[in-house]
C-alpha cells in the first residue's frame, strides 16, 4: 500500500490536520494551510514534469597533490555540514549553522600549547577602538572615516613561541668629552678620548615571536606587549567562540627573530650605563645567550579588515590590553595642499623677519 | 650824504652775508621725521643741478628713512664747528651739528682740498645706517663714482648723483635673493617636518625594536665597568674680529664707511 504524505510547502514536513483551526498545520514550522490549497499544491507536484538538464560534467580539475595536502575537511557535530579548513585550522566556525568547532587533533602531543592568554576584551570593544583609531588623523581621507565599514571582524588565538633566555654581554665603546674656552684671539676646543668597557648579564622572559605564517609579523609585533601574568595553562575550552590556527612556523625558524630582539635590548641596556660623554660610538659587541627555553602559547588578537579603493586594510587589537594598530590611507590631495601652504606661510614669515631685522 | 649812504649799504650787505648760512648754496628741508641738506659751498653746481640733486636727496631720505647730508666744499677751512682737522671728522661733526649725534643718517663730503691738500670724497652712515652701509659698500660706491662718473669729464653733478644712486641701492632695507631662497628653503624644511609628523599618525604597524618589555625585573647585572682615559687634543680657531665698519667722530658719534682721495 502506497503511503502518501502531504508535505509542507515550507519545510517539507508532514502536514497534519489541526482540528481546532480546521486547517492543515505543519508540526515543525507551525505554518497553516487550507485543505484545498494543499490539495492543489499536491496536484501540481504530481503533474510536474522532470527536467532535462543535461550538462557536460567534465568541468573542473582534480586537486593537485600540494593543494590536497593543504586542505582538511571536518564534519560539524551540530549539523553534519562539511567545514573546509586548512591543515593548520585549530578552531573555526561552521558556515552552515554557526557552531564553533574545535579541531582536537591540532592539540595532540607536541602540538598542545603550554599557555593561553584568554580574551579579556570583546568584539564591541574592538569596534569601539577601531572608531577611536580613526579619530584625530588629519590626513585620513574623510570618505574612509565616514564610510566606517568593517568587512570582517574575527577574534583569533594566534600561535606564539615564547623565548626565555639569559644574555651575557661584553661591549666596548669609544667616547669623547669636550671642553671649550676662549681668549681675545681664539676659541679653543679640547676633546678627551675614552675607552669604555661594560660586561654583565641580563635576563628575558616570554619574548614572543608569532608562529603563524598567515599573520603578518609586523602586525603581530605592533600589538605587543602582552602581560604574561594573565596566562593560564592551555585548555581547548578557551578557544570556543574564537578562531585559532596551530603554528606553521616552528620554534627553530622563530629563534632568529627572538635572538635579534634579545640582542638589541641587551645592547641598549648596557649602552644606557654609559653616561656623561658628548659622543659614544660602539666598537665591539658580544652577546651570548644561555638557559634558553621555548614555550608555545596562544595569544588573543581581534582582527578587523576593511576595503577602501580596492585596497584591503587590516587592523589588529590586542585581545588582552586593547592596544589597537593598523595603517591607514593618506589623503594625497590634502597632503600636498597643506604642505604647500605650510611652506609658503613659513617662508613668508621668515622672509618678513629677515626684512624687519634690516630695519632694526 | 652820498658817502654815508654808501657806507650804510655796504654794512647791510656784509651783515646779510654774515647771517646767511655758509653760502646761499645751502638748502635743507625736513619731511616727517627726517631731513636732507645740500651744502654746495664750493659752488660747482648750477642752480638747476642743485635743485635736481636736492630732489634726489629727498628720494634717498624717503627710501632709506634717514637724514641725508651732502657737503661740497673747496676746503676744510671756515667750519662753523670744531673738528679734528680731518675730512672725515669735518663731515661727521657737520652732520652732528645739524641733526645730532648718532641720528640715523647718510653723509657725503666732497672737498677739493682735504687735510693733505688732495681731492677727497667720503661716504658715511650713522645710527641705523651705520649697520646698513658697510665699509665695503661705501668703497664700492666711491669707486664707481670716481671711475665711471669722474667729475673731470662728467661734472660734479653727475659725480654726486652717482653717489646718491649708489646709496639708494645699498642702504634701504632689503633682503637679497639668496636670503629669499634661504627663507623658502627653511619653509620647505618646516613643511616636510610637519607633514612627516602628520603622516606618521597614520602608520602604527612596525616591527618592535628589541624586547625591553620582556626584560626580567632586576636581572641586569653589570660585572665590569671601566672608563679609561686615552688622550686629548686641543684645536683652536681665530675669533672673528669686530667689523671694521665702525669709526668714531670727535663728537662721539659712531660711523661706518670711509673716504678716498681722487
Amino acid at each position: 500500500m502506497a503511503v502518501h504524505e502531504y508535505k509542507c510547502p515550507c519545510c517539507s514536513g508532514a502536514l497534519a490536520f489541526d482540528s481546532t483551526i480546521q486547517k492543515l498545520k505543519c508540526p515543525f514550522c507551525d505554518t497553516e494551510f487550507d485543505v484545498e490549497a494543499v490539495k492543489g499544491y499536491d496536484e501540481d507536484l504530481k503533474n510536474a514534469g522532470t527536467d532535462n538538464l543535461d550538462w557536460n560534467t567534465d568541468a573542473g580539475t582534480k586537486w593537485t597533490e600540494d593543494e590536497e595536502t593543504g586542505l582538511r575537511s571536518y564534519i560539524c557535530k551540530s549539523c553534519g555540514g562539511e567545514i573546509v579548513g586548512d591543515v593548520n585550522t585549530a578552531a573555526t566556525e561552521c558556515p552552515f549553522c554557526g557552531n564553533h568547532a574545535i579541531v582536537m587533533e591540532q592539540f595532540k602531543g607536541d602540538l598542545k600549547p603550554d599557555y593561553v592568554i584568554p580574551f579579556k576584551l570583546d568584539k564591541e570593544k574592538a569596534k569601539e577602538e577601531y572608531k577611536k583609531h580613526l579619530q584625530g588623523k588629519f590626513l585620513l581621507p574623510k570618505v574612509f572615516k565616514d564610510e566606517n565599514h568593517i568587512d570582517e571582524i574575527k577574534g583569533i588565538y594566534v600561535p606564539f613561541w615564547l623565548f626565555d633566555a639569559d644574555a651575557d654581554a661584553d661591549l666596548r665603546y669609544r667616547a669623547t668629552r669636550t671642553r671649550m674656552w676662549s681668549d681675545s684671539d681664539y676659541n679653543y676646543t679640547e676633546t678627551s678620548y675614552f675607552s669604555i668597557y661594560r660586561a654583565g648579564s641580563i635576563g628575558f622572559d616570554h619574548v614572543p615571536v608569532d608562529g603563524s605564517s598567515r599573520m603578518p609579523n609586523d602586525l603581530m609585533e605592533s600589538v605587543e606587549p602582552y602581560d604574561f601574568r594573565d596566562a593560564v595553562d592551555f585548555q581547548t575550552a578557551y578557544l570556543s567562540g574564537y578562531f585559532a590556527d596551530k603554528y606553521d612556523v616552528d620554534a627553530e625558524q622563530s629563534v632568529t627573530r627572538a635572538n635579534e630582539r634579545v640582542k638589541e635590548s641587551t645592547v641598549d641596556a648596557f649602552r644606557d650605563t654609559v653616561n656623561g660623554y658628548a659622543t659614544v660610538t660602539p666598537e665591539y659587541t658580544s652577546v651570548r645567550l644561555q638557559n634558553g627555553k621555548t614555550k608555545y602559547a596562544f595569544y588573543p588578537v581581534w582582527l578587523l579588515n576593511t576595503t577602501y579603493k580596492d585596497e584591503k586594510y587590516v587592523f589588529a587589537m590586542n585581545g588582552q590590553t586593547g592596544k589597537f594598530v593598523g595603517n591607514l590611507p593618506t589623503d594625497k590631495g590634502k597632503f600636498w595642499k597643506v604642505a604647500a601652504l605650510i611652506a609658503t606661510v613659513s617662508g613668508a614669515i621668515i622672509y618678513a623677519g629677515m626684512w624687519l631685522a634690516q630695519l632694526l | 650824504m652820498k658817502r654815508i649812504l654808501a657806507v650804510l649799504f655796504a654794512a647791510a650787505i656784509l651783515l646779510t652775508i654774515a647771517v646767511l648760512p655758509a653760502g646761499a648754496a645751502v638748502v635743507s628741508s625736513q619731511e616727517g621725521d627726517y631731513g636732507y641738506m645740500l651744502d654746495d659751498a664750493a659752488e660747482k653746481l648750477t642752480p638747476a643741478e642743485r635743485d635736481k640733486l636736492l630732489g634726489e636727496l629727498s628720494d634717498l631720505s624717503a627710501a632709506c628713512k634717514c637724514n641725508v647730508l651732502f657737503v661740497f666744499v673747496n676746503d676744510l677751512n671756515n667750519a662753523k664747528f670744531s673738528f679734528n682737522g680731518t675730512a672725515s671728522d669735518y663731515v661727521q661733526r657737520y652732520y652732528e651739528t645739524v641733526y645730532g649725534v648718532n641720528k640715523d643718517g647718510l653723509l657725503v663730503l666732497v672737498t677739493l682740498s682735504d687735510e693733505n691738500n688732495k681731492r677727497y670724497v667720503g661716504v658715511f652712515g650713522t645710527g641705523k645706517c651705520q649697520k646698513r652701509l658697510t665699509d665695503d659698500e661705501s668703497l664700492d660706491i666711491r669707486n664707481d663714482a670716481i671711475e665711471n662718473h669722474n667729475p673731470d669729464s662728467k661734472g660734479y653733478y653727475d659725480f654726486l648723483s652717482a653717489i646718491a644712486s649708489g646709496l639708494k641701492k645699498a642702504v634701504p632695507p632689503h633682503v637679497p635673493f639668496t636670503k629669499l631662497l634661504l627663507a623658502l628653503g627653511i619653509g620647505i624644511v618646516i613643511a616636510v617636518i610637519v607633514m612627516l609628523i602628520l603622516k606618521g599618525q597614520l602608520k602604527t604597524v612596525d616591527m618592535q625594536h628589541g624586547a625591553a618589555n620582556y626584560t626580567r625585573m632586576g636581572s641586569m647585572n653589570v660585572t665590569a665597568s671601566r672608563d679609561t682615559y686615552l688622550y686629548s687634543t686641543v684645536t683652536k680657531s681665530a675669533r672673528p674680529k669686530e667689523s671694521s665698519s665702525s669709526h668714531t667722530s670727535s663728537g662721539g658719534g659712531s660711523y661706518s664707511g670711509g673716504g678716498s682721495n681722487f
